[in-house]
């Protein structure tokens, strides 16, 4: 940026024009006299290949007295706005790619939200592929985790399976579920994927999708918050692919609540935190194959509910990120 | 107003044609807009302050088409007016 005074500018238009230089600063100032005369009278005054200037104004707002910090009003007024002749800026960037000719170049928004939050990038995606490394698993039925599990976790797997099949034919019974004489929770902090199978499914009544209806409404509905609607989603992971899509005439199971709500502040504890926590990872990641812009939020309110369970998950990512597009939850 | 009324009033005060009016005023006009393009900083007195800036490259969303596209940096002038010029306009049309 250099700074040209105005003796120089004087200067260049005598040379052009061949006036002497004062002959040169009468007509400069009174065309800029004019152009001053103009925006008064009219509002606006267009000059070739210079620009446009134009009148605007301004509302009145609120501000501070920047010396005293009291309350102050600025008062409605108007001011001077400039719009350059498009030839000004063509001339500026010449030879510069601009949108116009040139092809938009695309950034994926996994890239984007890479740029604009680099220290969450491993610690997201840990999480990501770690509860998918999970969810297919437990999905898969047949695993060494499972080997590991007592009998009564055995069944409650296999509950679940049969649970799946009978959606397809007929909608469920609650007592077909399994019962909540599960094994105690103390049992299943052997290993964070214990955790995830064995409350991921718990008993509570089933309901049929009716057409209009969403995760929202029917956690407002059911649970009476409806930000608690990743739990019914994290229960029923086999049967909603998409959070936003809730398919008709499909069954789904609101999960029972562990422990009762807080009295004082109104929000989940224990296990239920812990789940509530696991099904906004889980909205997270699906969110993100989807395509939805603040899937983000979703790792954020998890990380906020139990960051113990969001780092585990963390600390266990191999899979490469190609696989979690996968929604395929049996093979 | 546009340049052609400048023009006509412009050579009546200076008491030449308007033909060489024009010429001296696109003249006029040519040299500011060369300082403008050379990205030099210049004020006229009593009226404001030309100048150009360079626009960084930045991500922008469309939500339309759902896609994050990456505009190129651009250079763009500016004019910021003078203080006096801002006091001339600044209640303009306002009944008192």
């Amino acid at each position: 940026m250099i700074k040209t005074t105005y003796t120089e500018i004087v200067e260049r238009v005598s040379l052009k024009t061949g006036l002497s230089k004062q002959a040169a600063h009468d007509t400069l100032k009174d065309f800029i006299e004019l152009i001053e005369v103009g925006l008064q009278r009219d509002g606006h005054v267009t000059i070739k290949a210079l620009g446009s200037f134009r009148i605007k104004k301004v509302a009145e707002r609120k501000g501070v007295n920047p010396r005293t910090g009291d309350p102050i009003v600025i008062p409605a007024h108007n001011k001077v706005v400039f719009r350059p002749d498009p030839i000004i800026k063509q001339r500026l960037n010449k030879g510069r790619k601009t949108m116009k000719n040139n092809e938009k170049p695309k950034i994926s928004i996994v890239d984007y939200w890479r740029s604009s939050r680099p220290v969450q990038i491993a610690s997201a995606v840990a999480a990501v592929l770690l509860i998918v490394v999970f969810v297919l698993s437990v999905f898969k039925g047949g695993n060494d985790q499972i080997e590991e599990v007592t009998v009564e976790k055995m069944t409650v797997e296999t509950g679940i399976v049969e649970a799946i099949e009978l959606t397809e034919t007929e909608p469920l019974a609650a007592t077909d579920l399994p019962l909540s004489d599960q094994t105690p929770i103390k049992e299943a902090k052997a290993g964070e994927q214990k955790v995830e199978q064995v409350t991921s499914v718990k008993s509570g009544t089933t309901h049929l999708i009716k057409k209009g209806e969403n995760l929202w409404s029917l956690a407002a509905k059911h649970y009476g918050d409806p930000y608690l609607w990743p739990l019914i989603y994290q229960a029923n992971r086999d049967v909603i692919k998409n959070p936003d899509v809730l398919k008709p005439g499909a069954s789904i199971v609101f999960p029972v609540l562990d422990e009762p709500v807080d009295q004082f502040t109104g929000k989940v504890t224990g296990k239920d935190r812990e789940n509530l926590a696991i099904g906004n990872l889980l909205a997270f990641q699906a969110y993100k194959t989807y395509g939805k812009v603040d899937f983000n939020d979703f790792y954020r309110v998890a990380n906020r509910l139990a960051p113990e369970i969001v780092k585990k998950h963390m600390a266990e990512m191999s899979m490469p990120v190609s696989e979690l597009a996968s929604t395929k939850t049996r093979d | 107003m546009n340049t052609a009324e400048i023009i006509k009033v412009l050579s009546q005060k200076q008491s030449k044609t308007q033909v060489e009016t024009r010429a001296i005023i696109e003249k006029t006009i040519d040299t500011l807009v060369e300082s403008m393009v050379t990205e030099e900083r210049f004020t006229i007195p009593g009226f404001g302050t030309f100048g150009a800036r360079l626009k960084a490259a930045r991500n922008a969303f469309n939500p339309a088409l759902k896609e994050i596209v990456v505009l190129p940096a651009v250079k763009t002038c500016f004019f910021h007016p003078s203080s006096n010029l801002k006091e001339q306009v600044k209640n303009r049309g306002v009944v008192e």
